[in-house]
C-alpha cells in the first residue's frame, strides 16, 4: 500500500500542521500541543490555517447532528434478537413476574400500584431537577427560558436514571419545563428553531428512554 | 444501577447476560455510531443495521474486550468491521485499502447553486464528494473527537498515517469548497 501518493500537493507539511485538527478538538498530548502552539507563534500563516481547521470542525459537527439516529423498531428488534423476553422492556421484567402472579382480579390494583410507582418516579425527577441550576434541565417556574418554543409531552421509560434522563435532554439541548402530569408525563421544550424541532425528534426516536411522545400546542 | 457507572463496568454486566446493561450501554453509544456508519456507508438502513450488528456482537462477546483501549473506541472498531464486511459482500469499494483513499464520488446529488447559500449545506456536498476513507476520518476527529491513536486502532492504520490521511482529507474538503464557489484560501 502506498501513503497518498497521488496527492494534490506534494508538499511535506509541518507536523504541527497535520496536528491541527486535534489541537482543535482538544485530543492533542501536551506534546504535540505545545509543538502547534510553537507552530501557530512563528508561522505568520498559522492563524488562517487554524481557523480553517476550527470550521471545518463546526461544519461538520453541525452536518453530523442533521444525520438522524436509529429508529425505534430497530431498538425494539436488536432487543429480540438478545433476549426475546427483553423485546417488551427490559426495565419492565419485575413488571411481568408481578403481573404473571396476579388474578384478573387484582389487575385493576395491579395498574393502580403501577400508576403509582410512576407518578414516584415523575416526584423523584422533579424533586431532584427542581434543585438543579443546569440551564439544560429545569422545571416549571424556572424563568430562565428566552424565544420561542416548541412543546412535547413525553414519558421516560420506568427504571431509566435520572442521570441517563439528564444526560440524554443535555446533549439535545431540551430541557423539562413541567411535569409530571398524571401518567408520568412532562413537558419538554426546545427553541423554536430547525435545530429545536430535531433535537425532539431525535428524543421522540429514543426507544430506550422515551415511551411516548406527543408534539403540544 | 449507579448513575456514573462506566462502560467497562457494563460490559462487566452485559457478560453475564444483563440484557439491562446493554441497554444502557446502546442508549449512551447508539447515536454516535449510527451517525459514523451513515457518514462511512452512505445508507441510513444499513448504518441501522450495523449498530445492532455491533450491539448483538458486544451482547455475544463482551467477555473479549480487552481493555486496553476505551469501550467507544472498541464499538467503533467492531462497527466499522461490520460495515466493511456489509459493504464487501455488495461489492462496493474497499475502505482499508489506500487507493480508496484517492476515488471521490463525482456525482452530484443535490442542488449546488442552493447549497451555495448554506455553508453547511455546502460541507455536506463536499463531504459527500470526499473519498469513503476520507469522509471516515473526517467524521472521527471531528465529530467523534477521537485522538490520533484512538483512530489509528478504529482503521488499523499508523498513526503518521491517520495524520497524513486528516491532512489530504482536509485538502481535498478544501477543494471541493473552491469547486462549489467557496474560497478557503488553502491549498
Amino acid at each position: 500500500m502506498t501513503d497518498e501518493v497521488n496527492d494534490i500537493d506534494s508538499r511535506i507539511p509541518d507536523e504541527a500542521e497535520l496536528l491541527l485538527p486535534w489541537y482543535v478538538s482538544g485530543r492533542i498530548s501536551p506534546d504535540d500541543k505545545r509543538k502547534v502552539e510553537s507552530w501557530l507563534t512563528e508561522n505568520p500563516d498559522a492563524s488562517a490555517h487554524l481557523a480553517r481547521a476550527s470550521e471545518e470542525m463546526d461544519l461538520t459537527f453541525a452536518d453530523a447532528e442533521a444525520l438522524g439516529q436509529p429508529t425505534r423498531q430497530s431498538f425494539d428488534a436488536l432487543m429480540a434478537r438478545i433476549e426475546p423476553k427483553t423485546a417488551k422492556s427490559v426495565a419492565s421484567g419485575w413488571i411481568d413476574r408481578l403481573w404473571a402472579g396476579l388474578s384478573p382480579r387484582y389487575a385493576l390494583a395491579g395498574i393502580a400500584a403501577l400508576f403509582l410507582l410512576v407518578l414516584a418516579q415523575g416526584a423523584i425527577i422533579g424533586l431532584l431537577t427542581s434543585s438543579s441550576s443546569g440551564p439544560a434541565f429545569q422545571v416549571a417556574g424556572a424563568e430562565t427560558a428566552v424565544g420561542p418554543q416548541q412543546k412535547a409531552l413525553v414519558a421516560f421509560v420506568p427504571g431509566v436514571s435520572l442521570a441517563e434522563i439528564t444526560s440524554a435532554l443535555d446533549d439535545l439541548r431540551l430541557r423539562i419545563i413541567d411535569g409530571p402530569a398524571p401518567g408520568g408525563i412532562y413537558t419538554i421544550a426546545a427553541p423554536d428553531t430547525d435545530a429545536g424541532k430535531a433535537a425532539l425528534a431525535s428524543l421522540s426516536a429514543n426507544a430506550a428512554l422515551v415511551t411516548f411522545f406527543s408534539e403540544s400546542d | 444501577m449507579e448513575p456514573d457507572e462506566t462502560d467497562k463496568a457494563l460490559l462487566g454486566r452485559i457478560s453475564a447476560r444483563d440484557s439491562g446493561a446493554l441497554r444502557i450501554l446502546y442508549t449512551r453509544h447508539n447515536v454516535r455510531l449510527y451517525r459514523f456508519l451513515v457518514r462511512l456507508t452512505g445508507n441510513e438502513a444499513l448504518a441501522e443495521e450495523c449498530v445492532n450488528e455491533t450491539f448483538l456482537k458486544v451482547w455475544l462477546k463482551a467477555e473479549s474486550f480487552g481493555g486496553q483501549s476505551s469501550v467507544s473506541t472498541w464499538l467503533f472498531t467492531i462497527a466499522r468491521n461490520e460495515a466493511l464486511s456489509h459493504l464487501r459482500k455488495r461489492r462496493e469499494a474497499p475502505l482499508d485499502e489506500e487507493q480508496a483513499a484517492q476515488i471521490e464520488d463525482e456525482s452530484d446529488t443535490q442542488d449546488v447553486t442552493a447549497a451555495k447559500k448554506d455553508k453547511c449545506a455546502v460541507m455536506r456536498l463536499c463531504i459527500d464528494k470526499l473519498s469513503p476513507a476520507h469522509r471516515e476520518i473526517i467524521d472521527l476527529v471531528y465529530y467523534q473527537d477521537l485522538s490520533v491513536a484512538e483512530v489509528a486502532e478504529v482503521v488499523g492504520i499508523p498513526e503518521n498515517t491517520v495524520k497524513t490521511r486528516m491532512f489530504h482529507a482536509r485538502k481535498q474538503l478544501s477543494e471541493h469548497f473552491r469547486r462549489h464557489g467557496i474560497d478557503r484560501g488553502w491549498p
